[in-house]
């Protein structure tokens, strides 16, 4: 993929920066390659010491009309701390089971035509001191940069080659190497990261990480992710991040996560104590509803801390409206900072203005509170314009804890800290429109008092 | 008495077809077992005419590129800068200086420039934005993918990229550009 912006004229002060960039217009021009289709894409076999065989990999272009040159390397083979299957550079590769140099390529590059397919074969062969275990390479395969000025993505594919040595003790440990628990914000997403390392000398898939939080009193919440899709590769280190669902209120609590194999086997366990100091609500699942022209439409929030209230004759048609939490992570930022406090949310669905503006309500939390520094006055509820990549502070009133405000337009909604913004409802686009026709009001006065002094 | 020879006959005649048959069905039939090989197909696609990065903040195209995965096995797609055509390496992730009538390719002196901000991705609208960089990431994952029947199948992603801009972010003398290259990587797992 390649992303072009074309040039700019020069380099100046901030305000001429900012004239300069917004002419700025970028080019992304993805030459479309095709699609990459390889068959006998992994191998995964048991091979006794001193045996070897050999592995086919076919390769075509679907629908191309141009010719595709590929480069194929064998690397060393590991997880990324995401889980993601990596090669490793022949510097870099290390690891004790590592079966780079057990493959062999018959070629390295491959010139392939449209509606042909082409084959490299790999020969794999286990030296007869291999050792116990498993052994692990990647053939990597990808395209070079396509195009000339116009350079596109490239695709590629890696092959994992993972090999049982035959006969051999097969060790399956592992070992936990930290527990840490994230951010805790109300309405946000609370994870807790569990490091965790394959310390055998083979291969696992199906791996379950669950993590259990409990008090005093008890088990307050069960969660786990998995079983993995993936392999956890020996010597290869893993983070699982776990969502907590659960509301907890302010107090020390335990969190012990467990990993365990396929076969439930408890690979480790391990526990950390960590503090709450804001009640934490978990953020709330979406909601969705069918709006009519003829009837109100209500959509809530499942834990009923955010609302809209379509009235009858906001919409002409019948249109699907779905409200959906966001992550603090996933909200855009506009042409200037605001403070924003943890309860977020878009409502997506319909474009356009509603022809009879809706009440949006959200009850506000501690964290938004904490935003403005304890000061309620000062929450508004502001709403993201993406035409204008601005974040709009509306007009807010406050019915107790909950933030009311009347819009036509719908998109993505923040709980803001604003202090001594009295939320004007006009967005900031006006405001600067309204400026500048002020100025240019001021100027031509200006111009006409001078011209009359001097015909007087 | 006659009947009975020959329905005998018969019985015979027919018991002597169709064991014959029978034999030739259990010694000569040919089992076939077989099992397709691992495979998949990736397709990254689009075109992208006019990114207007005009705004100071995100800079979002969530309509023009699509990727397309199928495969017959669970599977994972890896995205990262590769520094391809010799992008510096402290550039990884970022759209960087590019220019081939000025430096050949990356402008790779001490004055070469990137936005400030690395390239973003997300596959679907609700995962969080994976932000490129010189390590591979996961990007999407999952199972075998519908077959689709007469249809293509696999499973299609729109592809969001956001380039996030600041002020500081240079504009570029003429015949002079920023430039990316995204590789995806698609596994078999």
């Amino acid at each position: 993929m390649k992303v072009l912006i074309p040039p700019a004229r020069g380099q100046g002060e901030p305000l001429r920066w900012f004239f300069l960039i917004l002419i700025v217009i970028g080019l992304l021009c993805i030459s479309s390659v095709s699609a990459l289709s390889v068959t006998g894409s992994k191998f995964m076999a048991t091979m006794p010491p001193g045996s070897e065989t050999t592995h086919t990999i076919t390769l075509n272009i679907e629908g191309a009309t141009e010719p595709l040159d590929l480069q194929a390397d064998v690397m060393g083979f590991t997880n990324g701390p995401d889980g993601a299957y990596l090669g490793v550079s022949a510097e870099e590769d290390t690891s004790p089971y590592s079966a780079r140099t057990y493959v062999t390529l018959d070629r390295n590059q491959v010139h392939l035509l449209p509606g042909t397919s082409e084959k490299i074969t790999a020969t794999i062969s286990v030296p007869k001191n291999a050792g116990s275990g498993g052994r692990y390479a990647m053939i990597y395969i990808h395209s070079g940069v396509q195009g000339a000025k116009s350079v596109g993505f490239i695709s590629a594919v890696a092959v994992p080659v993972m090999i049982t040595i035959g006969g051999s003790d097969l060790v399956k440990t592992g070992t936990l190497t930290g527990i840490s628990v994230g951010d805790i914000a109300t309405g946000q997403p609370f994870v807790v990261t569990t490091g965790f390392q394959n310390t055998g000398n083979h291969h696992y898939y199906g791996v379950t990480d669950t993590v259990v939080i409990s008090d005093a009193t008890g088990v307050i919440a069960t969660e786990s992710i998995g079983p993995t899709a993936w392999a956890v590769i020996p010597g290869s280190t893993v983070n699982f991040k776990v969502p907590i669902r659960t509301p907890l209120p302010v107090g020390t609590y335990t969190v012990q996560s467990t990993v365990t194999k396929e076969d439930g086997t408890v690979l480790d366990s391990k526990s950390e104590n960590f503090e709450v100091a804001i009640p934490f609500t978990p953020p709330p699942t979406s909601a969705k509803i069918t709006l009519t022209p003829q009837s109100e439409g209500v959509l809530v929030s499942p834990d009923g801390r955010y609302s809209v209230t379509f009235p009858a004759g906001s919409v002409l048609s019948n249109v699907e409206v779905t409200l959906r939490p966001l992550q603090l992570t996933m909200v855009p930022t506009g042409t200037e900072t605001i403070e924003l406090g943890s309860s977020t949310f878009v409502v997506e669905g319909l474009s356009g203005l509603l022809a009879r503006p809706a009440t949006v309500r959200v009850k506000y939390s501690e964290d938004d509170l904490s935003a403005a520094n304890g000061d309620a006055n000062s929450l508004k509820l502001a709403r993201f314009d993406a035409g204008g990549n601005a974040w709009t502070i509306l007009s807010t009133s406050r019915d107790g804890e909950t933030l009311v405000i009347q819009s036509d337009r719908m998109g993505t909604w923040a709980v803001a800290a604003a202090p001594g913004v009295g939320g004007t409802g006009i967005d900031t686009n006006m405001m600067i429109l309204g400026g500048i026709i002020a100025v240019i009001i001021i100027l031509i006065s200006v111009f006409m008092l001078k011209r009359k002094k001097n015909t007087e | 008495m006659k009947d009975l020879v020959v329905l005998t006959v018969l019985a015979l005649l027919c018991g002597g077809l169709v064991l014959p048959v029978s034999a030739a069905t259990s010694t000569d039939t040919t089992y076939i077992q077989s099992n397709p090989v691992q495979g998949l197909v990736l397709d990254v696609t689009g075109n992208i005419t006019t990114w207007d990065l005009s705004n100071i903040g995100d800079n979002i195209d969530n309509t023009d590129i699509s990727m397309r995965i199928r495969s017959n096995t669970p599977w994972q797609i890896n995205v990262y800068d590769a520094l391809n055509e010799g992008k510096p390496a402290a550039s990884a992730g970022h759209m960087t200086e590019y220019s081939m009538s000025l430096y050949g390719g990356y402008n790779t002196t001490d004055v070469g420039r990137m936005l400030y901000y690395p390239l973003e991705l997300q596959a679907q609208s609700y995962d969080i934005p994976v932000v490129l960089s010189g390590a591979q990431q996961l990007f999407a994952s999952g199972n075998p993918t519908p077959s689709g029947g007469a249809e293509l199948g696999g499973l299609l992603y729109n592809l969001t990229v956001n380039q996030k801009l600041r002020f500081a972010d240079a504009r570029l003398p003429d015949d002079d550009a920023y430039r990316i290259v995204v590789t995806f990587v698609a596994t078999n797992v």
